[in-house]
């Protein structure tokens, strides 16, 4: 039941989300629909004529070239490069856990050694 | 009436009467949308220019098959956003976009036509106090409705990020118009 209940919670606040945001895109469309620019358009068009008139249009996009294969030199270079990062990288990783799992054993053996302590108070 | 594809296949042509009828059609509409984001009407008109005028140049660079609109709104968000982050310390009083723009639909009493312009002033008023981050997306959410998808394209940036800024932006304006009684004033003249 208390799924139920806060299902139909769910959908009225969906509902209401929507009709929200369907209310702000009508608001939205009519704050603006009046708005006329200052200069009339015929004018605005005779100086976009003006303009256009003296801008080149662009040629349709040329198909770029294929990009050359690199040689077997560059290969084995970069392969290289890629050997040598990836070792930096591990050694990083290994310290990084490395400091990682000292953490996690000093706390154990320290907990340890509170239990061991505490069972020895006991026993005395 | 020609197709926009028709018409870009004619502008390629250097046709600038294709090009005159592309601006008719849209001009609005890619007005607006400068309008909303530069606030600033002549620096408006100079980005609706500068977008037909890419129309122009970029013509045999444009899929004919595809809708133009949403190109149209791309380089005009694109052009519009980078004025306002390049002049940002520039800001125009509302007032003065208002005053003397705004045409009165025919056929409608002038209370009645006041009334509805005090309206949509107070909307527009809440969406000057945006942030030009959460502005820019309102506006091309709600008024140019891109996706949110289109929109991290235009702003490059990611999807989280503009849906954050919408998410802000909408609670912004609902906190401002609610405290004004407006939203629900509205609600209930245009429901």
């Amino acid at each position: 039941m208390n799924m139920l209940n806060r299902l139909h919670e769910w959908l009225d606040e969906k509902t209401c989300a929507e009709l929200d945001d369907r209310r702000l895109a009508r608001r939205v469309r009519t704050a603006y629909r009046h708005v006329e620019p200052p200069t009339p358009a015929d004018d605005l068009f005779a100086q976009l004529r003006a303009r256009a008139e003296k801008t080149p249009q662009l040629a349709p996009e040329a198909r770029r070239a294929e990009t050359p294969k690199p040689s077997l030199a560059t290969l084995r270079k970069r392969t290289e490069q890629e050997r040598l990062i990836e070792r930096s990288n591990q050694r990083r990783r290994s310290r990084h856990y490395g400091d990682h799992y000292r953490q996690i054993m000093d706390y154990a053996l320290n907990q340890m050694r509170m239990s061991l302590l505490d069972a020895g108070m006991r026993l005395l | 009436m020609s197709s926009d594809g028709e018409l870009i296949v004619r502008l390629r042509d250097e046709d600038l009467d294709a090009l005159g009828e592309l601006f008719e059609r849209y001009r609005h509409q890619v007005y607006r949308v400068a309008l909303a984001i530069v606030r600033d009407p002549y620096i408006a008109e100079d980005i609706l220019q500068d977008a037909f005028l890419k129309l122009h140049k970029y013509a045999h660079r444009i899929d004919i098959e595809r809708p133009l609109m949403p190109w149209l709104y791309r380089v005009t968000a694109n052009l519009s956003y980078t004025f306002v982050t390049r002049n940002a310390k520039r800001r125009v009083p509302l007032d003065d976009v208002n005053e003397g723009q705004l045409v009165s639909p025919k056929g409608q009493a002038p209370d009645r036509v006041t009334e509805r312009t005090e309206l949509r002033n107070d909307v527009r008023e809440a969406i000057e106090t945006l942030s030009t981050q959460q502005r820019t997306v309102v506006i091309l959410h709600y008024l140019a409705t891109l996706s949110i998808q289109e929109i991290a394209e235009i702003l490059e940036c990611p999807v989280g990020t503009v849906k954050s800024r919408l998410h802000h932006a909408r609670n912004n304006l609902r906190q401002r118009l609610q405290s004004e009684q407006l939203f629900a004033e509205l609600t209930h003249e245009y429901a």
